[in-house]
């Protein structure tokens, strides 16, 4: 995690048109899709999987003190809604306050964990939630510490390809893969 | 000229002395008989007095402009003729309400008009009523019998109405006369001008541009008015804007509001003023008419002018990197290096945004333009 930095993830996040909502339409979807990108590289490089639109006004990317300006909620509004078409997140809650910001497509995340799985032979194994996000033997996985709500979402398209099977025991969660 | 005649009590004012009196006097309008008949005629320094046994009336002497004598004829006595001068003063009331003539004519039937046209020439040469302007003694008592009560209400309505008509109509007849002065000044311009053409070999060109200045200096030197175009009107008056406008929008990155361009329009003018209305009108004959400058809606909806010939996407292309030699610019900003108005200079920088050449940022600190980074 070299770069952390927005500016050095994106030139225009200096650029103070950038934070405002271009009336002509050519503009803004070149200023959307900077943003899209921004937005992602952003969560990708910090590992963040979920958006709540409370603390929109804390996400780092959305605001820049240096030529001080921020997005406003009818922009965060706009950005969500192209994000969540280009299939980038998925709204927790039917209210669209919480989100998974998808990076990495379930399906790709699916993909992933079952290879690692695989590869570290421990297809019929019982494992729980915590050992497999926050366990030693994890901790060079590319999901290791990934939002529970991202790890469940991810395992439930894995469950839906018959390649795990989640169970609930005293609430502690486990889950089985095959 | 009887209506200058007034009713009076006959009283003498303050300062006012009796010269003659002369019976059998009759007072005729001009040449027409009145029913003044036979009375008594007395000439005092301020006016002449008339009087039978109904009626009482008098003649201010500063009314008079000359008096002669009109010698008996046959069918008349001999006849002193009063020329009248047309009053500025208002009328006061009296027996005639508007005469055609401008002389009263006093009939002496029994004689005594010589001598009473010596004495008043006498008194028209020393103006005595001038060394002591005297207020009718009767009028005065009048005002301020009429100033309690209703009539006094009306009578002083009355007076304010007569003396709004009297400033209005003075008013008016100013404007009047510098329409006519006007018209001669143009009338002159073109004459001039005309001489210039005729004798353009015999002049130096010296003289030529010198008198070109005057003409300039009148402003046009034909205007179009609706009487001098009629049903061709506003057409006319789109083909003079369009000559005066195409130099003027050369001038101001090609384009003018309206009302800066009627500004300007009137100033040239001078007189014979067209309204907003006519100029709307003319500006929208100047498409079809071919002409060089043509009307065109903002998008904010601000009419205004702007050249035929006008390559709108070089314009554009000119404020793009005019705006990126600053880096942003706002519409005050464009406007001041511009020097067109403030609400042209926004429309141009929305107009180039629409053409992706800038892109915007609207924050607290206002709108501003940037160039299209995207």
């Amino acid at each position: 995690m070299a770069a952390t930095k927005i500016s050095d993830i994106s030139w225009h996040h200096d650029f103070p048109p950038f934070f405002t909502l271009q009336p002509n339409l050519d503009t803004r979807r070149k200023q959307l899709d900077a943003w899209c990108s921004l937005v992602l590289d952003y969560c990708r490089l910090k590992k963040v999987c979920t958006f709540d639109v409370n603390d929109a006004s804390k996400f780092p990317p959305f605001f820049n003190a240096k030529i001080n300006r921020q997005l406003d909620n009818n922009f965060i509004q706009v950005l969500l809604e192209e994000l969540r078409s280009r299939g980038n997140i998925e709204w927790e809650d039917k209210h669209k306050r919480r989100c998974l910001v998808l990076w990495k497509s379930p399906e790709e995340w699916a993909k992933t964990i079952y290879q690692w799985i695989t590869a570290h032979g421990m297809n019929g194994t019982v494992c729980t939630f915590y050992e497999l996000l926050h366990g030693d033997d994890t901790r060079s996985a590319e999901f290791h510490n990934i939002d529970p709500h991202l790890f469940r979402r991810v395992l439930m398209e894995l469950e839906k390809r018959g390649q795990a099977t989640v169970f609930s025991d005293n609430g502690a969660d486990g889950v089985k893969f095959s | 000229m009887a209506d200058r005649l007034a009713w009076t009590d006959g009283q003498l004012h303050f300062g006012e002395v009796t010269i003659t009196t002369q019976g059998g006097v009759s007072i005729h309008d001009g040449s027409d008989k009145t029913d003044y008949q036979k009375g008594f005629v007395t000439l005092t320094s301020h006016r002449i007095l008339w009087k039978d046994k109904s009626a009482q009336v008098e003649l201010a002497l500063s009314a008079i402009v000359f008096c002669e004598k009109k010698d008996a004829l046959l069918t008349s006595k001999a006849r002193l003729v009063c020329t009248l001068s047309r009053g500025q003063e208002p009328k006061r009331p009296g027996p005639f309400s508007s005469s055609r003539y401008d002389e009263i004519q006093f009939e002496f039937r029994d004689g005594g008009c010589n001598d009473f046209l010596r004495l008043i020439q006498e008194e028209l040469v020393k103006k005595r009523w001038l060394l002591q302007p005297v207020k009718p003694s009767a009028t005065t008592t009048n005002d301020q019998l009429q100033r309690t009560g209703i009539s006094g209400i009306e009578n002083h309505l009355a007076h304010q109405l007569n003396v709004q008509h009297q400033s209005i109509s003075g008013a008016f007849q100013d404007l009047n006369k510098l329409m006519q002065q006007a018209k001669e000044m143009v009338s002159i311009s073109k004459t001039i001008a005309n001489k210039i053409q005729e004798k353009r070999s015999d002049l130096t060109s010296d003289e030529t541009i010198r008198f070109r200045s005057y003409l300039l200096s009148l402003g046009i030197d034909n205007p179009v008015t609706k009487e001098s175009a009629g049903s061709q009107y506003h057409t006319s008056l789109a083909k003079e804007l369009a000559n005066l406008l195409e130099k003027a929008l050369k001038d101001t990155n090609g384009i003018m509001t309206l009302s800066d361009a009627f500004c300007r329009i009137n100033r040239a003018r001078g007189y014979e003023l067209i309204s907003p209305e006519d100029l709307l009108n003319a500006a929208v004959h100047m498409e079809e008419l071919g002409l060089p400058v043509r009307l065109r809606v903002l998008s904010s909806g601000i009419k205004s002018f702007e050249l035929t010939n006008r390559n709108e996407k070089k314009d554009l292309e000119e404020i793009a990197s005019l705006v990126k030699t600053v880096t942003s610019m706002s519409a005050d900003q464009l406007a001041n290096q511009l020097g067109i108005p403030v609400i042209v200079a926004r429309e141009r920088l929305i107009a180039a945004e629409t053409n992706s050449l800038l892109c915007r940022d609207d924050s607290i600190e206002g709108l501003r333009f940037y160039p299209n980074l995207f």
